[in-house]
């Protein structure tokens, strides 16, 4: 251990501040990259058994209601091809 | 030479299924490494002779910096995949990690920035170190919005490559800018043909650092290459079974 | 590979190469506005307009430091052992500002050649290690970055590698024979 005192930890021989403010950052800035593609992995699960819901009770491509779903046009063309 | 694999990884089935295997791995050890790098940086690690314990900030500050440069080099490699063979996932891999380097990115000029005010004396200067990483940054940022901006897939994948591609010339500005030009920032401290200019005590927990973030990087990364998988292959059979067993829990 | 690959890869390659060598000639034509000080060489050769905002970038000559004993206005000289650039500064000094130390001061040369700092800067290098290390090398008549700087200085400019020549693995063995 480089401290004497959990304090002395703390204080960081007067640059605590920067010291804490970076891992705090840092922290905050990791958990958010963490985090947010699980997000968006459920929103489009969600999303695309909509989709399927939709599709099997009416079975016609490119309905209207499908186009809020994000990069839509783009999977259109894929699925034509 | 043998190129199974090579094929086998344009396959988004063959690389969903075995990233959905890894993913978890590399989550526990990047975090569990991370962990350990940072109390061992924070508080076990010796301070430096002149910088005090400001220097600690160096944990964050240097694999961050290092993760921001070589995820765009990844992104450089897909980008000539995406443009030559037009190999899917390749494409797949500048969308996913485009967000991620942002990230890093940010962290390191930010880290160097409160780093900066107790050792330099200011946050920010217009050196050619700290410029030609803000240029990366907004690398980044243009990579994500160019991908927003298209509709059509084949015309963004390929714009997005071609930015990609030349922004590359900025990776050896920045690694040689405190060579070729003057700068505040002070010249490399690791290099490949040389011993740190650092001892042992002091750099151990910087490659437990590095190597953590790596693997946190790639265990991020898994994640939004599958949910680009699903959203663009969701007409296919295998996504379907996958969509519906999931939205069914 | 096909012939369209081929063609596609060419072209990527011309891209490439062609954007490499317009940023690379760019950069070399604005190194001067590039870099970020002028060093007391190129200010004593009068390369550093007078009047106007500039950066001077360099050592804190040893022995030069003068202070004020009722205000903060402190005296040095910069010098990269070959030019020497008086500099006068009012203000708070960074934490690193010591004699011996690389610093950049911002501010106006005047007609005698003084630069009129309204800003010192301090710039470390990229030798890292525990104040116990620096003490034991002091005592075995190592000064911790000077003497490497100066013997790198004459053939260097400030600004590149200069005190990459004594490395960390060196200095330590010099530690073992200053402790028995």
């Amino acid at each position: 251990m480089n401290f004497d005192s959990f304090n002395d930890f703390l204080m960081m021989g007067g640059h605590g501040l920067y010291v804490w403010l970076s891992y705090g950052v840092g922290l905050l800035v990791l958990m958010i990259a963490a985090i947010s593609p699980v997000i968006e992995r459920k929103r489009v699960i969600k999303q695309v058994a909509q989709q399927i819901k939709r599709q099997v009770s009416a079975p016609h491509e490119g309905s209207p209601h499908v186009s809020e779903l994000h990069g839509q046009r783009e999977n259109h063309k894929e699925a034509v091809k | 030479m043998n190129w199974t694999f090579f094929h086998k990884l344009g396959s988004p089935k063959w690389f969903y299924d075995l990233s959905a295997r890894l993913q978890p791995w590399f989550l526990v050890t990047g975090v569990l490494l991370m962990a350990i790098a940072t109390v061992w940086g924070l508080a076990f690690a010796p301070q430096d002779y002149q910088q005090g314990n400001s220097f600690r900030i160096i944990y964050l500050h240097v694999p961050t910096a290092i993760l921001a440069q070589s995820c765009y080099m990844m992104m450089a490699a897909s980008a000539l995949v995406s443009l030559v063979w037009k190999m899917k996932m390749a494409d797949m891999f500048i969308v996913a990690a485009a967000p991620i380097g942002a990230a890093f990115t940010f962290l390191a000029l930010f880290t160097g920035a409160v780093w900066g005010k107790p050792t330099w004396g200011t946050w920010w200067v217009w050196d050619a170190r700290l410029t030609s990483m803000l240029v990366l940054l907004f690398l980044y940022f243009g990579v994500m919005a160019l991908r927003a901006a298209f509709d059509d897939l084949d015309m963004s994948s390929r714009a997005t490559a071609i930015l990609v591609i030349v922004g590359v010339v900025n990776i050896p500005i920045i690694k040689y800018s405190v060579d070729w030009w003057n700068t505040l920032h002070q010249p490399a401290t690791f290099t490949l043909t040389e011993k740190p200019a650092m001892p042992p005590e002091m750099w151990l927990p910087l490659l437990v650092m590095v190597i953590g973030i790596y693997c946190f990087f790639t265990a991020v990364l898994l994640v939004r290459m599958q949910t680009e998988i699903l959203r663009r292959e969701r007409r296919t059979k295998w996504v379907r079974g996958i969509v519906e067993a999931e939205a069914s829990k | 590979m096909n012939p369209k690959r081929k063609q596609r890869l060419t072209l990527v390659l011309f891209l490439f190469v062609g954007f490499g060598a317009v940023v690379g000639l760019a950069m070399y034509a604005l190194t001067e506005n590039i870099n970020l000080f002028y060093n007391p060489t190129q200010i004593a050769a009068g390369e550093a307009p007078q009047g106007a905002r500039i950066r001077a970038g360099g050592m804190v000559l040893e022995g030069s430091v003068t202070r004020n004993e009722v205000s903060l206005a402190v005296g040095f000289s910069l010098t990269d052992y070959e030019s020497v650039v008086p500099v006068e500064f009012q203000g708070i000094l960074p934490d690193l500002f010591r004699e011996g130390q690389g610093i950049v001061a911002l501010g106006r040369l005047n007609e005698k050649g003084v630069l009129i700092a309204d800003e010192v800067l301090a710039k470390h290098d990229e030798n890292y290690m525990p104040p116990e290390v620096a003490e034991a090398l002091e005592k075995a008549g190592y000064d911790a970055q000077g003497e490497a700087a100066a013997a790198a200085y004459g053939e260097k400019t400030y600004g590149e590698k200069a005190y990459g020549d004594k490395m960390y693995g060196e200095q330590s063995s010099n530690v073992k024979e200053a402790t028995p």
